[in-house]
């Protein structure tokens, strides 16, 4: 196991656990969201290969679009 | 082409050319500048007016919607007269009386796939900014840039988080010389065209002063690009309106993006 801190919560997760994997753990729809890690934001093709490593910050968040 | 200042010039933007990194020729650069605004609601609105007033020489907006009375409390360009007239035609007429250094096209038309070409074949703008309402448009805007090689300075809210950012594409890097710009993602890169907002943008509420908050950012960032001073590209910046915090994170380029790759 893992800890990943994840929108600031930390989380003991599956050593070598995917973007995408976690995203399904989470029940998030991965249309819905941006994915940063490490202040980075990781392509949604990417995620199904992107392995998170121990102590990463993860964040998801949507896209607004009003103005 | 205007190569230099009169005396009504100097005083007007004397504040401007104080910053030592501005001077006249950031001034010039921004008398000689042809910008597209689109989008002229609570954030377009804004971004003119501080355009205008700093002396942009050419400044396109493109909006097909009308004044509402619900847009009042954050659209403080427009007075309840203005009510169903043409957003861009008000807000263009009101910015050519006050700034006359500034010349402002009204382009009345909703900017779709099949008609962004001969607008912008027509305008030929060195710059875009995204002030648009809604996620298809903001997708097309991101797509112009790429193709048009212009340089997109983007902001959105949707209730209580804006997001910002300034996106140059690859094209120009070369053409550009500025320190540590790489290559980076785009719009779709981040948010792929198939993407979920969270929410309808046209039932959130927001307060004024928020988006006017994202409007300051996105016409700062492309005023300092105009004017020759770095900017960072590629990295998105998010505003918590309630918190009054930002975050940011860099926009990585997806190597499968079907818009910049
Ligand atoms: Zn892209």
């Amino acid at each position: 196991m893992i800890e990943i801190h994840i929108n600031g919560e930390s989380q003991q997760l599956a050593a070598n656990i995917t973007l995408a994997e976690i995203l399904a753990l989470k029940h998030i729809t991965p249309q819905s969201v941006a994915v940063v890690v490490n202040h980075t934001i990781i392509p949604r093709s990417q995620w199904s290969q992107h392995q998170c490593q121990a102590d990463d910050q993860l964040e998801f968040f949507s896209a607004v679009s009003g103005g | 082409m205007k190569t230099s200042l009169n005396d009504h010039q100097y005083i007007l933007y004397s504040k401007q050319m104080l910053l030592a990194d501005v001077s006249e020729q950031g001034q010039l650069a921004l008398l000689n500048a042809n910008v597209a605004v689109v989008g002229v609601g609570g954030l377009g609105q804004l971004v003119a007016q501080y355009l205008a007033a700093a002396g942009v020489g050419q400044i396109h907006l493109i909006d097909d919607d009308k004044v509402a009375l619900s847009n009042l409390p954050r659209q403080l360009l427009f007075n309840p007269t203005d009510i169903e007239s043409n957003k861009a035609h008000v807000a263009a007429d009101k910015l050519q009386q006050r700034n006359r250094d500034s010349k402002i096209s009204a382009h009345s038309i909703r900017l779709t796939s099949d008609n962004y070409q001969l607008l912008f074949n027509t305008i030929s703008p060195q710059a875009i900014f995204d002030c648009s309402d809604n996620f298809a448009t903001r997708q097309l805007i991101n797509r112009i840039a790429v193709e048009q090689h212009l340089p997109l300075f983007s902001a959105a809210i949707s209730a209580d988080q804006g997001q910002w950012f300034a996106y140059l594409p690859e094209s120009m890097l070369t053409k550009i010389p500025r320190t540590n710009t790489r290559p980076h993602g785009c719009y779709h890169c981040v948010f792929p065209a198939d993407s979920l907002l969270s929410q309808n943008c046209s039932e959130m509420g927001v307060l004024g002063p928020a988006v006017g908050i994202m409007a300051s950012m996105q016409a700062l960032a492309g005023m300092n690009y105009i004017v020759g001073r770095h900017v960072e590209f590629g990295v998105l910046h998010r505003f918590d309106a309630k918190r009054l915090s930002w975050s940011k994170a860099t926009m990585a380029m997806d190597k499968h993006c079907c818009v910049c790759r």
